[in-house]
């Protein structure tokens, strides 16, 4: 059995919350010959369980499958704990993710300097580029409705215009010398006021993001009540579950650390829970030795390395992917950049829509017909095969004379002899005009024309 | 001067009109001529009632007015609205007894952006402001001094709220909005309202469509989610929730004597599922509550009882 895990970081065994939750379910549940696999990639979803010829992904299935496998007394039997399971499941994935999100990606400090090197640590250059920006991407989209973007500082050019004028220039209006107060002080040692401290941005989501942890936080700390597991006396699936989210809320030193201290000052219940989970599974993990088994040539020594590092938890070598992986997801993730070709979200269903295929290949066919409509206009212009409306290449100055008109000209102009007025006529142009009329190229551009 | 200033002008002017029969040259070019004049003198001077007010202009504001979605025929006589949102704070309005007409609409009518939103009752200076659906609970608080229904805030409902908020959601907005066979009904409900012409349906529907396969791919990792891992959780949910059902000691699930907005908010989901109101070609959600008989009575019953 292989769980492919992404990680590690924070001195945890993994960088989410269900990856760490898998591993905590795999390993107390004492299963025999399973490994750990530090993986680059995030397609499919992680933790992705491999057990001989099936694939299972995600913590909920894992959970399920190893349910199964099992089959034992560990099984969740009551109704009432299989509801509350369910129920606390859903509970975490909507309140705790948001969390660890805001802590770890969304707030810039905190991604800048400790999940970006946290990952820097362990993936290989080319995912470095990948992997951190979808997902604090992704947990920017997951957290846009709480309105805590104000934390996030790195994107000022979003953030200025939606601000209404004068909203962040208090100062402003105020002339010259208080702008080269600020100047100034600039230069000066920072005092923090209350006020500056306040005025900073991620002060100013602090109090709507205590109040999101409180709300968790408290639910939280009632349900776990005086047990010591969240189902009774019993270790289940849904500790592991709650000691991944838990975990990493408490675990990564970041900078802004809001989020482990209202944890440490208000719920100790919690944090004992976590700590005591911590040590009966035996998660700490130290990230240079895991990075140092890729060295490890065959399976003795990994596991003679491993027992020299005294690791807890069955690591084997970082999967290494292959050359073409590499190009694969690289172009991929630079095309996904691209206006047209970023990638949508896919709902994989069990019975296939009649136009999944077309649907799928909708933008490239619209883009490619795009492309082609627009070079064959350049290619038939350029090539003369259509020409712009510019009016006629030949111009005739002076068309008074009837053999002026072509042939048919020349015949009527013999009938019209006979009339004073058109000899009259010829017999003047003759003079001015010897011989055949002017002919003058006259290139005409635009409406000046005619 | 100012003052006996203009009669004897007038007089002046009266005096020079019977003399010469000539008015001044700016007031010949701004008289009638007197063919037309003639004309005109014809022609009774009629004033024009005041225009009436636009069709979609608030009329009764006796009256709460609870925006939803809705199909225009239902709008009169209150009908449950096909959106679980808008169907959810229905129901609790009525547990409550509280009386409200609904008004189809939809997002861009409301202040915040999401139906339903209520606008209150009151005329002239009493501020009417709407009401989002996030502040209809403590609005309604507000109005009933008397809390005849009482909420529970038991952590427990909290904690199982979050699985219709999720679990259940996500497989509606798949069996509404992403199942091949439910896409007629997705036009109907959706769609067909906002535009006749075929170009602009086509788009919103594609637009509605992305909107939901975002949605349900927010929570994961990567960009792919598999109808199969959504619908076993909603499975799992709606056992959860029978389980919860069985426990109550009462018809309701917080165990009062009248259905509060847990019971609503299942409610509203459920009915919508399991009713006729719906043309459902493809119900997977329907036969997953079909084996838990205990929720169908309760939606039963709150049929029987309210609507």
């Amino acid at each position: 059995m292989h769980l492919f895990v992404l990680g590690p970081a924070f001195g945890l065994p993994a960088a989410n919350a269900e990856c760490i939750a898998a591993i905590a379910l795999l390993q107390s549940q004492a299963i025999k010959d399973w490994s750990i696999v530090p993986t680059s990639t995030i397609e499919p979803t992680l933790p992705l369980l491999v057990d001989g010829q099936q694939h299972i992904s995600g913590f909920r299935n894992i959970a399920r499958y190893v349910e199964e496998k099992l089959s034992e007394d560990i099984l969740i039997s009551r109704p009432r704990d299989r509801a509350d399971t369910s129920a606390i499941t859903s509970f975490l994935e909507s309140n705790a993710q948001p969390l660890v999100d805001i802590s770890l990606y969304v707030s810039f400090e905190n991604y800048r300097h400790t999940t970006r090197p946290a990952f820097t640590r362990i993936l290989p250059w080319h995912a470095n580029y990948i992997i951190p920006p979808k997902l604090r991407a992704g947990a920017r989209i997951r957290t846009e409705h709480l309105g805590v973007a104000s934390i996030d500082v790195d994107n000022v050019h979003e953030d200025m215009s939606n601000r209404p004028e004068g909203f962040d220039g208090v100062g402003k209006q105020e002339g010259f010398e208080k702008q080269t107060q600020q100047r100034a002080s600039l230069l000066l040692p920072r005092k923090d006021t209350l006020k500056s401290l306040l005025q900073r941005p991620e002060r100013a989501a602090t109090f709507k993001l205590h109040a999101l942890a409180n709300n968790f936080f408290e639910a939280l700390q009632e349900l776990l009540g005086e047990n010591d597991y969240f189902l009774g006396q019993e270790l289940t699936s849904l500790d592991c579950l709650v000691y991944g989210h838990l975990s990493l809320m408490l675990y990564p030193k970041v900078e802004q650390d809001w989020l482990a201290s209202t944890m440490r000052q208000k719920y100790k219940k919690l944090v004992a829970y976590t700590e005591f989970m911590h040590t009966k599974l035996n998660m700490q993990t130290n990230v240079d030795d895991v990075v140092a088994l890729a060295k490890c040539q065959t399976v003795e020594d990994v596991v003679a390395y491993r027992q020299a590092c005294g690791m807890a938890l069955p690591w084997s070598p970082p999967a290494t992917p292959s050359a073409v992986e590499i190009i694969r997801s690289t172009t991929r993730a630079i095309l996904s950049n691209l206006p047209v070709m970023e990638e949508s979200p896919v709902v994989t269903m069990t019975t296939q829509g009649k136009y999944a295929y077309l649907k799928s290949i909708l933008p490239l066919a619209l883009s490619l017909m795009t492309t082609a409509a627009i070079g064959g206009l350049y290619y038939a212009f350029t090539t003369r095969l259509l020409a712009w409306p510019t009016g006629e290449q030949v111009h005739i100055f002076g068309r008074k004379r009837l053999q002026d008109y072509g042939d048919l000209g020349d015949a009527l102009s013999g009938l019209s002899l006979f009339s004073r007025q058109a000899n009259q006529d010829a017999a003047f142009h003759a003079q001015e005009h010897p011989g055949n009329p002017v002919q003058v190229d006259v290139a005409i551009e635009g409406d000046v024309g005619r | 001067m100012t003052s006996d200033d203009p009669q004897p002008t007038a007089q002046h002017s009266s005096k020079n009109a019977a003399v010469v029969n000539q008015q001044p040259w700016h007031r010949g070019l701004l008289a009638i001529p007197p063919p037309l004049k003639r004309v005109f003198d014809k022609f009774p001077l009629v004033t024009y009632d005041a225009n009436e007010l636009p069709l979609n202009a608030p009329r009764q504001r006796n009256q709460h007015v609870l925006h939803v979605f809705t199909i225009d025929k239902d709008a009169p006589d209150g009908k449950l609205s096909f959106n679980p949102a808008c169907a959810k704070w229905q129901a609790y309005l009525k547990f409550n007894d509280i009386p409200f007409r609904t008004v189809r609409s939809s997002n861009h009518a409301s202040p915040s952006g999401m139906l339903p939103f209520l606008i209150p009752a009151g005329t002239g200076a009493k501020s009417t402001d709407p009401i989002p659906s996030n502040k209809l609970k403590k609005w309604l608080a507000l109005q009933k001094k008397s809390t005849k229904s009482h909420d529970t805030n038991d952590v427990r409902y909290e904690v199982y709220m979050s699985l219709i908020d999720s679990c259940i959601r996500k497989a509606w907005l798949f069996q509404l909005y992403l199942s091949p066979p439910n896409r007629t009904l997705l036009k109907q409900l959706y769609v067909e309202p906002c535009s006749s012409n075929f170009f602009i349906q086509q788009t919103t529907l594609y637009q509605l469509r992305q909107a939901a396969e975002a949605e349900l791919a927010k929570s994961s990792q990567s960009n792919e989610v598999a109808e199969k891992d959504i619908m076993r959780d909603a499975e799992e949910a709606f056992e959860a929730l029978s389980t919860l059902l069985d426990e109550a000691k009462g018809p309701w699930f917080a165990g009062g004597e009248q259905p509060d907005l847990f019971d609503a908010s299942v409610f509203a989901y459920t009915h919508l599922i399991l009713s006729d109101a719906l043309a459902w070609k493809d119900n997977q959600l329907g036969e997953m509550l079909r084996n838990h008989p205990n929720l169908v009575q309760h939606q039963e019953r709150i049929v029987a009882a309210y609507f």
